[in-house]
This record gives C-alpha cells, sequence and structure tokens, in this order.
C-alpha cells in the first residue's frame, strides 16, 4: 500500500485547484500500419503465380473490375486473360485466405479472453471436428463441393450447440465448457475416424484427409459469398462486444461485480466466435495454429485491450494466412496443403518471439 | 441502501449447510465487520448476496427489493464487491481496470469516454497511487493490487463496498492502513460492509459487528458492545483477553501467562522448557 496515500487526502475534494489529468500513452502508428499492410499483401499476392503481372497491372485490373471499365494494356497479347486471371482465380483465393486468417485470428483472441487461457483456440469448443465430420459425411455421400461445405458449416454449429447443452446441465462455470467442449469435439473426431474407416479407399478417403489438413485451391467468389453473411455478422458482434471482452477476460467474479450480466455476455461472444470458426473452416478446411499464434503476437505488440487487439489480430491473421497461402502455392507445383505450412511456419515463429520478447500474460 | 439478510441457508449439494439461519441488516454508509471462524460460511454470504449462489431458503434484499431481481448493473450501482484474491491472467494496464468500474455508468456497447478514464485516474489520485496508472495489473504487489481494486469499486459509484477479507493478503503496516481507508470511505459516503479475521479492527472502528457462526449470527451490534471476551472465546475456541491500551483495547489470544503450555509441560516433566 502506499506511503503516500495520506497526502492526497486533503487536496481531493472539493478544491477547484491543479486537478491533475491523466493523458494516456497512444499507438498512432498501429491504425496506419494495420491497415495498409493487409493490401500490400493482398496486391504482392495478386501478382504471384505462373502468369506474370506487376503491381500496378493488378493495381488497375482490381480497379477496372471495380469501375465496370474494360481492361486494356499493350503489355499483354491477351489483356482479357491477365484480366480474369487476377478476378477469377488468384482474388478469391487471396481475399479468402485473408478473410479466413482474419477471422480465426480474432475468434482465438476472443476465446483466450474469455477462457483466460493461452492455450485456448477457435477450435476449443470442438468447432473444428465437427466442421470436418459434416465436410466428411458430405464426401462420402458424394455431395457436391457446395453441399459439402454447407455441410461442415451445419455440423461445426451442431457441435457449439451441443457443447453448450451438455455444459447447461452443470454449472455456469467457463470450465464445464471447456470441458463439454472437448468431449463433444472427441466425439466428432471418433465418427470422423469412422467415417474413415468405411470411405472408398481409392477416391473419397483422399478427398476427406486433403480436406482436414485444409486448403484454399479450390475457393470462388461463390463459396465466398455462401459464408459472407454470418461471417460479418459475427465479426460485428465481436467488435461491438470488444469492451466487455476487456471485463469479462479480468474475472467472472470481478465482471459481475462491474455490473455485467457475465452468463449472457460470454455466451454471445463464444457463439459469434464460434460460427466464425465454423464457417472459416467450412471453406477451407482445418488450418491449425493460426488462431493461437496470431493472438499472441498481436498481444505482444498492442497488449491485451481488445479494442486493439481485435482490429491488429484481424489485419495480422490476414497478412499471416495470405503470406503463408502464397508460400503454399509459390514453392512447389504440387501445392502443400495449408494446414500443415501454418504448422510448421507457425511454430519456430512463435518460438522466437517467446524466446526475444516474453509472452505476456 | 438497506441490506437485510433474513434466514438464509446455503450448501454446496453435500447435504451439510454451510449457511443456516443467517440474518442481519445492514446499512450503508455504515461500516460493519462480520467475524466468525474459518468455514462458518462469511464468504458463501457474500457471494449469495451478491447472487454469485443462490441460497437454497431465505432471502436477501437490497432497500426492499429481493436481490434476484435486481439486474447485474442496477446491483453494480448499489454495491461494489471485491473478492479475496484476484489472480489476473492479462497484463491489463491498472487505469484500464480501473476503469473498467465504469462499465455500469456507460452503454450496452459503448467504450469507456475520456471522462470516465479521467473519473478513473481520479479515483488512483484519490488513493494516492496514481503512479501505477500505466503499470501492468499483473506487475504491482499484492497491497497495491488491492488499492486499485478499491479504486475500480469507487469508479463504480456504488453506495456500499462488500468486501471479503480486504486485509488478508497485506502486510502488518497495510493492514493498518488498510483500515484508516476504511474509515475514510466511510466518511465519503461510501458503506463498507467487510468480513475480517481481525476483532482489533472491529473495535478500532467500533462499528456495527456481527458475529457469525454455524447456527446463525450470534451477536449484532456495536464492537465495543458485541466484540467481549466471551462471546471471542466461544467462536474461537481459545481464550481471548481484551485489554485497553493507551485509550485503545486489543485482543490478545490465548493464556496470558502460558500462551503455549510450556509451564505445565515443564512441570510434569515430560519436556523440558525450552
Amino acid at each position: 500500500m502506499s506511503q503516500d496515500s495520506q497526502n492526497t487526502e486533503s487536496a481531493s475534494p472539493g478544491v477547484a485547484s491543479i486537478k491533475p489529468t491523466f493523458k494516456p500513452k497512444r499507438q498512432p502508428w498501429l491504425i496506419p500500419v494495420f491497415i495498409i499492410a493487409p493490401i500490400l499483401c493482398i496486391l504482392i499476392s495478386l501478382t504471384l503465380g505462373a502468369f506474370e503481372i506487376s503491381v500496378p497491372e493488378v493495381i488497375e485490373i482490381v480497379w477496372c473490375g471495380i469501375t465496370g471499365q474494360e481492361f486494356t494494356s499493350d503489355n499483354y497479347k491477351n489483356p482479357a486473360l491477365a484480366y480474369s486471371m487476377v478476378w477469377t482465380v488468384r482474388l478469391p483465393r487471396v481475399v479468402v485466405s485473408c478473410l479466413v486468417g482474419a477471422g480465426l485470428a480474432i475468434a482465438g483472441a476472443v476465446f483466450q479472453g474469455v477462457f483466460r487461457n493461452p492455450l485456448a483456440s477457435p477450435y476449443t469448443l470442438g468447432v473444428s471436428n465437427g466442421a470436418g465430420f459434416g465436410a466428411a459425411i458430405g464426401i462420402v455421400l458424394g455431395l457436391s463441393t457446395f453441399l459439402i461445405q454447407g455441410s461442415a458449416i451445419l455440423f461445426g454449429l451442431i457441435t457449439v450447440v451441443l457443447t453448450f447443452v451438455v455444459a447447461s446441465r452443470s454449472s455456469k462455470s467457463s470450465v464445464t465448457l471447456v470441458l463439454a467442449g472437448m468431449l463433444i469435439s472427441s466425439l466428432f473426431a471418433s465418427l470422423v475416424s469412422l467415417l474413415k474407416f468405411v470411405a472408398d479407399p481409392t477416391e473419397k478417403l483422399p478427398q476427406i484427409v486433403y480436406w482436414l489438413m485444409g486448403s484454399f485451391s479450390g475457393v470462388s467468389f461463390e463459396k465466398l459469398l455462401m459464408i459472407l453473411p454470418l461471417y460479418l455478422i459475427s465479426l460485428v458482434v465481436l467488435i461491438a462486444f470488444r469492451w466487455r471482452l476487456n471485463v469479462l477476460s479480468v474475472g467472472d467474479t470481478e465482471a459481475r461485480s462491474f455490473g455485467i450480466d457475465v452468463t449472457r455476455d460470454r455466451n454471445i461472444v463464444i457463439v459469434s466466435a464460434s460460427v466464425i470458426s465454423a464457417v472459416c473452416v467450412s471453406i477451407s478446411g482445418i488450418i491449425g495454429w493460426v488462431g493461437i499464434v496470431v493472438p499472441h503476437l498481436a498481444r505482444m505488440i498492442c497488449g491485451p485491450d481488445f479494442r486493439k487487439l481485435l482490429p491488429v489480430s484481424l489485419s495480422l491473421g490476414a497478412c499471416y494466412l495470405c503470406i503463408i497461402d502464397d508460400v503454399c502455392r509459390a514453392l512447389t507445383t504440387a501445392e502443400i496443403p495449408i494446414g500443415v505450412v501454418t504448422g510448421i511456419i507457425g511454430v519456430p515463429l512463435f518460438l522466437y518471439f517467446i524466446y526475444r520478447k516474453k509472452v505476456n500474460w | 441502501m438497506k441490506l437485510a439478510v433474513d434466514g438464509v441457508t446455503f450448501d454446496y449439494g453435500t447435504g451439510q449447510n454451510i449457511l443456516e439461519g443467517m440474518s442481519f441488516t445492514y446499512e450503508s454508509p455504515d461500516i460493519m465487520c462480520l467475524l466468525g471462524c474459518n468455514g462458518v460460511g462469511k464468504s458463501t454470504l457474500l457471494k449469495c448476496i451478491m447472487g454469485e449462489l443462490s441460497p437454497a431458503s431465505g432471502t436477501i434484499t437490497i432497500d426492499g427489493k429481493p436481490t434476484r431481481q435486481y439486474s447485474p448493473r442496477d446491483m453494480a450501482l448499489k454495491v461494489a464487491y471485491i473478492a479475496q484474491m484476484h489472480a489476473p491472467t492479462f497484463s491489463y494496464p491498472v487505469i484500464d481496470v480501473v476503469t473498467m468500474g465504469r462499465t455500469s455508468h456507460i452503454g450496452y456497447l459503448s467504450n469507456p469516454s475520456d471522462e470516465d478514464v479521467q473519473f478513473a485516474y481520479d479515483q488512483l489520485v484519490y488513493l494516492g497511487i496514481e503512479r501505477l496508472a500505466e503499470r501492468p495489473y499483473t506487475e504491482i504487489s499484492g497491497g497495491e493490487r488491492q488499492l486499485v481494486m478499491i479504486a475500480s469499486a469507487l469508479a463504480q459509484q456504488p453506495e456500499a463496498m462488500l468486501l471479503d477479507e480486504p486485509t488478508a493478503h497485506l502486510d502488518f503496516g497495510n493492514q493498518f492502513k488498510f483500515v484508516q481507508l476504511v474509515e475514510r470511505l466511510h466518511a465519503k459516503g461510501i458503506g463498507v460492509l467487510m468480513t475480517t479475521h481481525f476483532p482489533d479492527h472491529a473495535l478500532l472502528l467500533d462499528c456495527e459487528t456481527a458475529i457469525l457462526s454455524k447456527g446463525g449470527v450470534v451477536a449484532q451490534g456495536p464492537a465495543h458492545k458485541v466484540v467481549t471476551e466471551e462471546a471471542l472465546g466461544q467462536i474461537y475456541g481459545i481464550p481471548i483477553n481484551i485489554a485497553p491500551v493507551g485509550s485503545r483495547k486489543v485482543c490478545v489470544p490465548g493464556d496470558l501467562d502460558d500462551p503455549l503450555g510450556r509451564i505445565e509441560k515443564f512441570e510434569t516433566g515430560t519436556t523440558k522448557r525450552r
């Protein structure tokens, strides 16, 4: 306790003398840096590939597409090919990888915050295994890629509902919720194994395995549109709750004393974060590590305050996955599954940051 | 604010009642101490009042309205509750933690304004710990953390504070300073209802005191009447001596001549006197 607590007594109330004012430290560079970084990543990613297109041309093509003009250029024999290369092949993939990276990073930050646990991730409540099961069942039944994606979303959400139902039978603590998530998650993991076991080993099984490893190779704007409404709604809810997330992350008892309906608000943000994770997994397959590594990196940059942490995680997650996807498609012609690369790159990167600058809790 | 606890019984589902027929009343801005031995259910009682636990029977009302009918936000405007030990996970700067006390005063999805932050800072200034404003909450001492929680509670502008053994983790000097702080809060018009293991603190404040035992409240009244050698001896199960030192009264536990039972052992010859 402080020694000078008595000194301030006489000066505190009534006297209209010099009142000490608080000037918070700000990080004015945060906003411009974290807006520009993903834009740069997207532009550079659009130039990568066998068909060479330079950055100014990429900007021109994107601009033409937005304004509805026809793209003309002397550099190409066939400008229309360059145009469709950017708009139908590269842009959907780059945009989706950014959105998935941002979504998983934000969901991870939220889960770590509300569970006050550095190991929590977008998959803590079993969304990944649920969505994986949904996709696997779609593949086994021979559904179209759209329906496989729809089935993944559906089962991802069913997992969350099941987790809440199981947890609601017991106390209101967040530990119960994590435990319920683990149970439901293991159940679906077993069901996925069962499907793998019964799947046709020449055709269906590789497809399931490949889906579970995660990839952006088959994405299109149509697939993106399918997830966009749910994605945006959840994102808006999470960002709207940024201050309440701060209070929730301090502790249940404290949050309740500060006047927060802990159970209700926690459920709202957990459901939103789970929905975002489910739609991300449905389009990309299971991509680990982004949801754990990126929020930690973001916290190192801007601290635990969700008012800064959410935008920074969003931006960082988008850049991170966009770059990793570039590595996946540019490194070899065979195209390595992204879920594999995130781990191979994510773990050493994380270790480096732990050693360079302690991961603070 | 008028708090009435009437016949509250609570068990953790083990069939064994932690609280049994607990009844007392409290009115802010009074100071009130709850005394009782370990396991008598002091913390449980505060948790029941805050709605964190629901009593099996009995009623708890604030200003005549049952506490369970209060929304968390309305409750926060009546009482602030500070639990025994808070183990923080994230390294929020102290000023952010104190600003969280403003949550019940701002819109549901709004962020605190600059005025809210300044109000929070004023509370740190009031407690004389404004130098901690930018420090991470995880890296300050236990005593400082206690004061930061008090600052958050002040930022909340409640009518009363419920403190669960606020002096439990404080050093000897800080314990005393804390008692002085309680008096300052009272003078400011904020009530304090606290559980404590130090009858001395009740005597020092000479506040309303309730003595709790397994069967309910044994006695309630001003400390100088309620905190007696007999009453304390009964709840703690040891001899207690209350005697004046200067103009104050202090409690000394144990037999005055042979508190550790050495003389008797020496005389019977079973142990040598050390």
